[in-house]
Formats: C-alpha cells, sequence, structure tokens
C-alpha cells in the first residue's frame, strides 16, 4: 500500500484543500486514501459552507454527492460523517469528513444542497445514530420504525423485543 | 359411519387430485432465490408440467407461498400480513437456507429473522444456497404427494396447524408478539445436549 510509504511525510493540503483554507474553512488535511483522494476534517459547524463552496464555484462544481456514509470511533468518543464528493465536469474526487460527539451526534444536513443525500442519511441515522439537522423525513430506512439501537455501533448490544424469535 | 367415510374418500380423492395439481403459488420473493424460482417457472425447467401452473400477483387468488429469499425483521409482519389474506387451504414452502435457520446470517445478524418457521407454519423444506430449480420442483411435488393425503374429515386440524406462529401487530407498532400457547419447534444446529430422541419430530407426526 502506497499509504505505507506515506507515513512519515507531514499531510499537507493540496489544491482543493487550499482553496477551502482561502476561503475561511478550517481544514485539517488527513492520509489520503490510496494517495489520489484528497481527505480532510472540517468542523462540523463550517459543513454547510464548505458543501456549497465545493458545489457552486466555478472551479470545483462537484455536482455529484457519491455517498454519505458514518465511522464510529469509541476510542476518540466521536462519529465521523463522511461525504464522498465527485464532479462529473472536472473529474476530480474529494473525501470531506465531519466529527459529532458519540453521546448526541448531530451533523446539518446536505439534502438542500444535493437531493441523494435524502436516503443515505437516512441509512446512517438508521444504522449509526447520526441525527441530522434539517433534513425532511428524518426516520429510519432500513429497520423497522420502533427498532430499539443503532446496529453498526460498536457498543451495540441487541434487545429489541423482536430477537425472541431468534432464541433457541 | 362407515359409508360417510367411503364418501369421504372418494371425495377426497378428487378435491386433491384437483386441488394437488393446479396450485398456484404468490409472487413472493425477497432475495436471490427468487432468480431460481423464476428460473423454475420459466421454459427450461416449467413447473407447469408438474401441475404448478401460474405465478399470482395477488394473496387472494394463491394456495402456496414459496418464501425465496431473506426475511428480515422489517418484512416479517408484511409476510404475516400476506400469509393471512391467503384464502385457506394454503401452504407454505420455506424455500433455500435464509428461510431454514438464517442461512449465513445465522450467527449474529442484528436484522434478519432465523428461519421462516418461527412466524408461519411450514410445510416443506428446501435446503440450498440458493436451491436449483430441480430442488423446488422436488419440493412441489413433496407438497403435492401432502396434499393428497389429505381429508376433509382434518379440517379442524388443518386449520389449527396453518397459524401464524406470531399475532399481527396493532395498528401503531410493529412488533409481532409470538402466540404464547404454541409451541415452536427449532431445528437447532448450535444448541449442545440436544437429546434427539426425546425431542418431538414434527415431521414423523
Amino acid at each position: 500500500m502506497s499509504n505505507d510509504d506515506n507515513n512519515n511525510t507531514p499531510l499537507t493540503l493540496k489544491k482543493i484543500g487550499l482553496f477551502l483554507k482561502e476561503n475561511g474553512v478550517s481544514v485539517q488535511p488527513l492520509q489520503e486514501s490510496a494517495n489520489v483522494v484528497e481527505t480532510f476534517l472540517i468542523e462540523t459547524k463550517q459543513l454547510i459552507k464548505t458543501c456549497e463552496l465545493l458545489k457552486n464555484n466555478k472551479d470545483m462544481k462537484f455536482d455529484l454527492l457519491v455517498s454519505i456514509s458514518g465511522v464510529d470511533k469509541p476510542d476518540e468518543n466521536s462519529i465521523e460523517s463522511v461525504y464522498h464528493l465527485f464532479s462529473t465536469e472536472y473529474h476530480h474526487k474529494v473525501v470531506v469528513k465531519a466529527k459529532a460527539p458519540r453521546d448526541n451526534p448531530v451533523v446539518p444536513s446536505v439534502t438542500n444542497l444535493w437531493i441523494t443525500a435524502d436516503w443515505h442519511e437516512r441509512e446512517t441515522f438508521d444504522l449509526l445514530g447520526i441525527k441530522y439537522d434539517n433534513h425532511p423525513n428524518m426516520k429510519r430506512l432500513l429497520m423497522p420504525d420502533d427498532w430499539i439501537g443503532y446496529p453498526l455501533r460498536k457498543d451495540y448490544i441487541e434487545n429489541d423485543e423482536r430477537l425472541i424469535w431468534n432464541k433457541r | 359411519m362407515a359409508i360417510t367415510k367411503i364418501i369421504f374418500t372418494t371425495v377426497d380423492f378428487f378435491y386433491n387430485w384437483a386441488r394437488a395439481n393446479s396450485i398456484w403459488p404468490l409472487t413472493f420473493a425477497t432475495s436471490c432465490c427468487a432468480i431460481e424460482m423464476m428460473s423454475t417457472g420459466a421454459s427450461n425447467f416449467d413447473m407447469a408440467r408438474f401441475g404448478c401452473e401460474v405465478y399470482r400477483a395477488t394473496p387472494r387468488q394463491s394456495d402456496l407461498m414459496i418464501t425465496a429469499g431473506t426475511i428480515t425483521h422489517k418484512m416479517a409482519p408484511a409476510m404475516v400480513r400476506l400469509y393471512e389474506q391467503m384464502p385457506e387451504p394454503k401452504y407454505v414452502i420455506a424455500m433455500g437456507a435464509c428461510t431454514i435457520t438464517g442461512g449465513m446470517y445465522e450467527n449474529d445478524s442484528y436484522s434478519v429473522v432465523r428461519g421462516v418457521d418461527r412466524i408461519l407454519p411450514v410445510d416443506v423444506y428446501i435446503p440450498g444456497c440458493p436451491p436449483r430449480p430441480e430442488a423446488l420442483l422436488d419440493g412441489i411435488i413433496q407438497l403435492q404427494k401432502k396434499m393428497r393425503k389429505e381429508t376433509l374429515l382434518d379440517r379442524k386440524k388443518y386449520l389449527e396447524a396453518h397459524k401464524p406462529k406470531v399475532m399481527l401487530p396493532p395498528e401503531d407498532s410493529d412488533i409481532l408478539h409470538p402466540i404464547p400457547e404454541m409451541e415452536i419447534y427449532h431445528w437447532g444446529v448450535q444448541q449442545e445436549g440436544y437429546d434427539l430422541t426425546k425431542l418431538p419430530l414434527l415431521r414423523e407426526k
């Protein structure tokens, strides 16, 4: 993996990161995935601003939201919401991460910018419990509506009433 | 008494002959077993040769539910609803590993029901992941054999055996509750110390 080679070199901002920094977003570069895609962490307060910049600026034009996913990190007591963006005009990609505290994770929704975000955010809410602010329909997507707990969290305990079917 | 039995035997023969040779399955399939089910219905394997003619898109017109595919907790209430909407007499075939024990989701999945027999009465089990179309054909032939042995005199017993094993939820909830007085038989593969000689086997009855 090329990632191992890069572990010692300090992380620096590249084109997209520098662009965001110029526009007043505090960007923290992270290890790039496969040495190709720029990855950085931003403050959750500035998520909407960042996404608007990335979508509407004529040099960026990230018009396609590829996916929204979540990462549960109990060691750091935080949950990350991960956005993969792609520009169909310039063919460049970027990964943006936003952190939220683990006991009450709230992240602003980006459904106003990309309508694709609707179901992606519902799925992330369903499995990891990240609540997206201003989402039009923040309900569970894959599990039943009244399910107890968020299954993909590291400390998930199966305690739903329905699981009595599974006992032997 | 003897005369009634003779009459019923004759009636049963024709009644069962008609029933068993025109099974109408419900179009109900949730995952990859559905591909094999479609293949069974198509011309290469042609389920119609054995009198399992036509897939109905509504439960009101079907006799058989082939649960082809993984049943999740979210799907389970819908499946029970469909089963209850089917007219009597109705049958269930559990097709594939997922509907028998949960299959590869058996150990630590949060979303999969460990076998459809927890919630519905199953008549024929077809193992495989997914089963070949020949296996489904064999399962249907086994079901036809079972249907030919039934008699109208056993109707009460039949109705008792073909109740769903869970109760449908109230309107505001999704949770299905097991019927407490109905014992559910589990074909356990993991529990230790399973004395098979003392276990009442459903199939031998």
